[in-house]
């Protein structure tokens, strides 16, 4: 078992650190105001978090890139009801995808009537692309979910990395739909404990 | 589960919200009860950032530059018409307003247009206050000249006032159509230049291709069993100026040369081929360098593989000369 993570205290990166995220929330504002040359900025800044998402989401890089588009087009759109006070840009514009992405795969199992039983994470722990900010944030995560017992991890990862529905879930596992709730809210509650300072509202505050 | 464990918990399912792992009525409900409570949409918040923070543990992927690029591009070409078509759209409200009459002028005033952007539908995954649709936009401002014609209107006072507002109306319209006539041509005039851009990368590929083609097909033949080099030199340096490779079976010549002086004005360089069972050097073509000093001559020539002796390059007059008689520039065997 690992030791639960330190709180720490992250420069200022747009990678999610919290200037980086004030300047964010500025190119949004501005993405507000009808300024499009701000949503060229915004893509510039998120896009590969945003593509990494939905392409692990989807294992299809065309279907990605369709949900890149229609992500960045929804937060176009919805500039104006962006809430700083309510969270970062990242969580903001990542929530998006995820739920376009959900909505595909969603469509996608439907269509071909399957329902994936694995909650396969593939860890590189090499991984060349992540500065060094993102490798120690993604360890932190890595090892909040180690440290959830493993039926509450495995219900919080097959929703996030499957978009199965709490049904789909009790389905899968064959357990009772009020276990995997209980699961899920406990294994939430855990994890948002243990990322503490991680889910802080971002600089920028309550404005 | 002890009742410790539960400590803490609503009774909303803000977990299931965050993951989109909730029903679609399950979903309604707890947006309605967390936009009625801060507690519980802090709550929600909370578990949406915990969420987007498991988005770590997805492995970073590279989109495709070309295509990520294609996509800033639309987006951005959307985004602007978006936005024009917004201010023609305020204009036209505008314009639709003056052209009330001089009587409608205090409704005007307190109207409002739609959000300037429309939320998009919501579908059962989406996140809850992020759906709240846009404060909706104010009509443009009214000068105070404008304001000081509303008033109470007499019926040929009215008369006139619509006219003159359907006048100021369609100058507007005018006007607006015009600048927004205007943007179209010059996004399509833009959108033309992309297309021709990528015409212009299609053929330069195309031209790529073509050369790969004959790079792989030059380090086929320069790595066969049948290849010899001949390193050129000169009596300054051993480091080799050129390269000359001979596929002994197919006869063909490539020399490779760089670091090469100009020769003089008037002159040229000259290949020659010095073999044991010839009795002159046999020419195999003149050349010139190009300005960094760098020559690629090719040539055909048959001969006995194991007559070669050295190779040659010397400077002649421009137009080469039957035998050498100029200074031996490089050689090599």
């Amino acid at each position: 078992m690992n030791p639960p993570p330190e709180p720490q205290t992250y420069s200022s990166r747009e990678s999610g650190g919290s200037s980086g995220d004030a300047t964010s929330a500025s190119i949004v504002r501005r993405m507000a105001e009808g300024d499009e040359s701000a949503l060229g900025l915004l893509y510039d800044q998120w896009i590969q978090p945003v593509y990494s998402l939905v392409v692990q989401l989807l294992r299809d890089a065309d279907e990605a890139e369709d949900v890149v588009e229609e992500t960045f087009w929804q937060a176009w759109q919805r500039a104006a009801s962006y809430d700083v006070s309510r969270g970062t840009v990242r969580t903001w514009l990542l929530t998006i995808a995820r739920s376009r992405a959900l909505d595909r795969l969603r469509v996608r199992n439907r269509r071909r009537d399957e329902t994936p039983v694995t909650a396969d994470v593939a860890i590189d722990e090499r991984d060349p692309l992540l500065d060094l900010e993102g490798r120690e944030r993604r360890d932190l995560v890595l090892s909040a979910l180690n440290e959830l017992p493993p039926d509450q991890r495995r219900a919080l990862e097959l929703a996030y990395f499957r978009g199965l529905t709490q049904s789909e879930i009790a389905e899968t596992l064959g357990e009772p739909l009020g276990t995997i709730k209980t699961r899920m809210r406990l294994g939430m509650m855990k994890l948002r404990e243990k990322l503490g300072l991680l889910l802080d509202v971002p600089a920028g505050g309550a404005a | 589960m002890s009742d410790d464990e539960l400590t803490g918990l609503t009774d909303h399912d803000t977990a299931g919200a965050a993951l989109g792992a909730l029903s679609a009525d399950e979903l309604d409900a707890l947006r309605q009860a967390a936009a009625a409570d801060p507690r519980l949409d802090a709550e929600l918040a909370a578990s949406e950032a915990a969420v987007a923070e498991m988005g770590r543990l997805a492995p970073t992927a590279q989109i495709n530059r070309g295509r990520s690029a294609g996509i800033r591009s639309r987006l951005l070409s959307r985004a602007a018409a978006s936005r024009d078509g917004r201010s023609v759209a305020n204009r036209t409200a505008l314009a639709g307003a003056m052209s009330g009459g001089a009587g409608e002028g205090v409704r005007a005033k307190s109207a409002s247009v739609p959000a300037r952007r429309e939320p998009t539908s919501v579908s059962s995954s989406s996140p809850a206050r992020h759906d709240v649709p846009a404060p909706t936009e104010a009509i443009p401002f009214r000068s105070a000249k404008d304001r000081g014609k509303e008033r109470i209107p007499t019926t040929s006072g009215a008369i006139a006032g619509a006219w003159q507002f359907l006048a100021a109306a369609a100058v507007l319209a005018c006007i607006a159509t015009g600048t927004q006539l205007y943007r179209v041509i010059q996004q399509r005039n833009a959108l033309e230049q992309q297309v021709e851009a990528g015409r212009t990368m299609s053929a330069k590929m195309v031209a790529m291709e073509g050369a790969m083609v004959a790079k792989d097909q030059m380090i086929s033949s320069l790595t066969g069993p049948d290849m010899r080099v001949v390193n050129l030199v000169n009596y300054r340096s051993q480091d080799p100026l050129a390269r000359m490779f001979w596929d002994r079976k197919t006869h063909a010549w490539m020399m490779y040369a760089y670091h090469l002086q100009q020769p003089k004005a008037g002159r040229t360089y000259q290949v020659w081929l010095i073999a044991s069972n010839a009795p002159a050097p046999i020419s195999a073509g003149t050349f010139k360098p190009e300005a960094d000093g760098s020559a690629i001559v090719r040539a055909t020539y048959a001969m006995d593989p194991g007559a070669l002796e050295r190779v040659a390059v010397s400077e002649e007059p421009d137009g080469g000369m039957p035998a050498p008689t100029g200074p031996i520039v490089i050689a090599g065997r």
